[in-house]
């Protein structure tokens, strides 16, 4: 299934053989919510409730278009196997927490199939089902049987909670008195406690500071080593890429990209540069224009290349080496008529290395609305890195220099390493001399 | 005298927050509600009513000759474990509402653990009924037929769970009956034999009166803690009926509505 796009025929939903534990398989599934109920009737409301739920085995074109139904999810069907780490990426809106959510059984496809066998560990937001009067010691078994282990399973793992949590002076606490972190510490602790077939993470690692959010990842990692089956719910593209086998991305409802990661961040980007882009140029925004539209930046809007002083690209540079960073905007229009570039320089951990703009470097404004730009950038002194691999991001901003059109993450990565030994990070060009005195 | 300078000399500091905070409770005490302000009207109104068939019309007959506060206070500690439940129970799923959309958690143990806990209640409240009985010993006749005290109980606990599971799930959609339940309650109260016995029941309106099953366990609770009498049979019998066959459909519409809550919490 890797690397398919979107299907658009509607032939009813295929019953196929039933999934084993850890598996997850989506046929044809479509979601929508009412946009807004307090114009109904209680009566028709309570109705609407009792009812037998119902799962339609097919959406009829004109459903899709009723004004009154927000579709969270159109036709999206993949497959996952046990053990795989997939990613979810997409704009605000389009549908990943409603994936998840179906997933995990809390709620019922409108029309379709979804099949998620096994033990589900959801942390949907982390500490939920944590009651604030209760201690912590109360709380770690109310919030296991919550999420479905027994009392003998919750004795198993109870000290490696407490562990893992670093709560163990705090346990008898109520858990009003604890702080953010360690009120998240403890959901997260308890939540991947016992290892779930599939876990589902929706942007926990926002909240807690950087030690716990190395923790979250090593459990993680752990985790995919038992074979859990992990979606990933984030707006950080590099935990996504340093993380998942697999990535969804969802636009509107619908899925654009199943595959890999990289690809998917890719098209995430573009995506994010063509709805800046709408922003730019004042179009409307409902309905949106098709992707190769007017005024609409096409796919791989920016790119870049680093060449060395002989004009070959390279992805070795030793420090000092000066090299040219060249780039290529391209599409109908790029956001407004003008607009500043910002380059960023980035280590592998996510450091800001360095970044600097033509704003700050004076040089003027950009002439965006040909079809195609090129820059350079030059470093005749090269790049002061003694070692390790980083990363060039691009973005494109307006012409006041703040807000953003067009980002590109990685539009050129490269390896430093330094001409002679030397520790540390920074390339510190250097001359010896000495003189022996009487 | 300063301390009240003071408090209005803050308050009128924060005259503009006071305004909002009143107009935020004003807003979402009604929200998702389904009668809004009515609740306001229709509440004295329907007391009114019941006051009105409770005394007027129900209660014509003679009163047994018992203490009124042993009589009230047994008749009310079988009503009460009924009430609590309802109470607990109603928002017992819009409460754990945060929960319900983030993990998948077997959502029918919410009302059933509401009406569990209202037990405690009725535990910590039997020591004042046991301590009246003592005092009135007198007036209460001790023997076998207390048996149908706790069979009483356990019927009132089916039809309680099979209601609150119904209020439960309706309160998802209609968050007035928060402010609904205790009131129903209120008025329920009236048509159950607290204030007043079975006997006392106009003779025309029994067989009316005991098709409600919390009638007749209220009734049957009290009978067998006071008068060491047997249920009457065959209202006993049917309110069992009828609290079973409230809980299957209760369990059917909970069933049905549980995998839609998350979508409108």
């Amino acid at each position: 299934m890797p690397g398919t796009n979107l299907r658009t025929s509607s032939e009813p939903v295929q019953r196929t053989a039933v999934p084993a534990p850890g598996q997850v398989r989506f046929e044809r599934v479509y979601k929508a919510y009412p946009r807004d109920i307090s114009g109904w009737s209680a009566v028709r409301r309570l109705v609407e409730l009792f009812r037998p739920p119902r799962v339609l085995d097919h959406v009829p074109e004109a459903e899709l278009a009723r004004p009154d139904l927000v579709w969270a999810l159109r036709d999206v069907s993949f497959e996952v196997r046990r053990g795989e780490v997939v990613g979810v990426i997409g704009p605000n809106g389009s549908g990943k927490s409603s994936l998840l959510r179906l997933i995990a059984g809390i709620t019922l496809p409108t029309s379709g199939r979804v099949d998620a066998r096994g033990r589900v560990g959801s942390l949907l937001e982390v500490g939920a089902g944590l009651h604030p009067e209760m201690t912590g010691r109360e709380n770690i078994y109310l919030n296991g049987r919550l999420l479905g282990m027994s009392s003998a399973e919750i004795a198993a793992v109870f000290d490696e909670i407490v562990e893992f949590s670093g709560l163990r002076d705090f346990l008898d606490m109520p858990v009003k008195r604890y702080s953010t972190g360690m009120y998240v510490r403890l959901g997260f602790s308890v939540a991947t406690a016992v290892a779930p077939e599939i876990l589902l993470v929706d942007e926990v690692l926002a909240v807690g500071d950087w030690a716990f959010q190395r923790k979250c990842m090593a459990r993680f990692r752990e985790l995919k080593e038992k074979n859990t089956t992990i979606f990933f719910v984030s707006h950080n593209m590099d935990a996504i890429r340093q993380f998942c086998t697999r990535c969804l991305f969802l636009v509107d409802g619908e899925l654009r990209f199943d595959g890999d990661p990289e690809e998917a961040i890719h098209r995430y980007y573009a995506e994010g540069f063509r709805t800046w882009v709408v922003r730019g140029t004042g179009a409307p925004t409902t309905p949106r224009p098709p992707a190769q539209g007017k005024g609409v930046a096409v796919e791989g809007a920016i790119s870049g290349c680093l060449r060395n002083a002989s004009g070959e690209p390279v992805t070795s540079l030793c420090s000092g080496e000066p090299c040219v960073l060249e780039l290529t905007l391209e599409g109908d229009r790029i956001g407004e008529d003008a607009g500043h570039l910002r380059v960023d320089l980035f280590d592998q951990e996510g450091t800001l290395l360095a970044g600097f703009s033509t704003e700050d470097d004076r040089i003027g404004l950009l002439p965006l609305e040909r079809r195609r730009v090129r820059v350079s950038v030059q470093f005749p002194h090269g790049l002061p890195l003694a070692r390790g691999r980083c990363r060039f991001r691009v973005v494109v901003l307006d012409p006041n220099g703040l807000e953003p059109f067009a980002v590109e993450d990685r539009v050129a990565e490269v390896t430093c390493h330094a001409p002679r030994p030397q520790s540390g990070y920074v390339y510190v060009p250097r001359e010896w001399q000495w003189r022996a005195e009487e | 005298m300063v301390t009240l300078t003071h408090y209005v000399r803050d308050i009128w500091r924060h005259r503009d927050l006071v305004r909002s905070l009143v107009w935020r409770d004003f807003c979402t005490r009604y929200k998702q509600a389904v009668l809004g302000f009515g609740w306001a009207v229709l509440y004295p109104i329907a007391l009114a009513a019941i006051l009105w068939l409770a005394f007027e019309v129900l209660q014509q007959g003679p009163t047994t000759g018992k203490p009124r506060l042993l009589v009230y206070y047994c008749g009310l500690h079988a009503f009460n474990l009924f009430a609590s439940g309802v109470i607990y129970g109603t928002i017992s799923v819009v409460a754990n509402g945060g929960l319900l959309t983030r993990v998948r958690v077997p959502t029918e143990a919410f009302p059933l653990s509401a009406v569990l806990s209202s037990l405690f209640d009725y535990v910590f409240a039997s020591a004042a009924l046991v301590g009246l009985m003592v005092w009135y010993r007198s007036h209460v006749v001790v023997g076998l037929n207390w048996v149908w005290a706790p069979l009483a109980i356990t019927g009132q606990l089916v039809l309680t769970l099979a209601v609150v599971q119904v209020l439960a799930a309706a309160c998802v959609i209609a968050r007035d009956l928060r402010y609904g339940a205790p009131i129903l309650c209120q008025l329920l109260l009236f048509l159950v034999p607290v204030i007043y016995e079975v006997p006392a029941v106009a003779r025309g309106a029994w067989r009316w009166y005991l098709l409600n099953p919390l009638a007749v366990y209220v009734d049957c609770y009290r009978r067998a803690l006071l008068d060491n009498m047997p249920p009457r049979w065959s209202y006993f019998l049917l309110a069992w009926a009828v609290s079973l066959v409230c809980l299957w459909i209760s369990c059917r519409l909970f069933a049905n509505a549980r995998n839609k809550f998350a979508d409108v919490l």
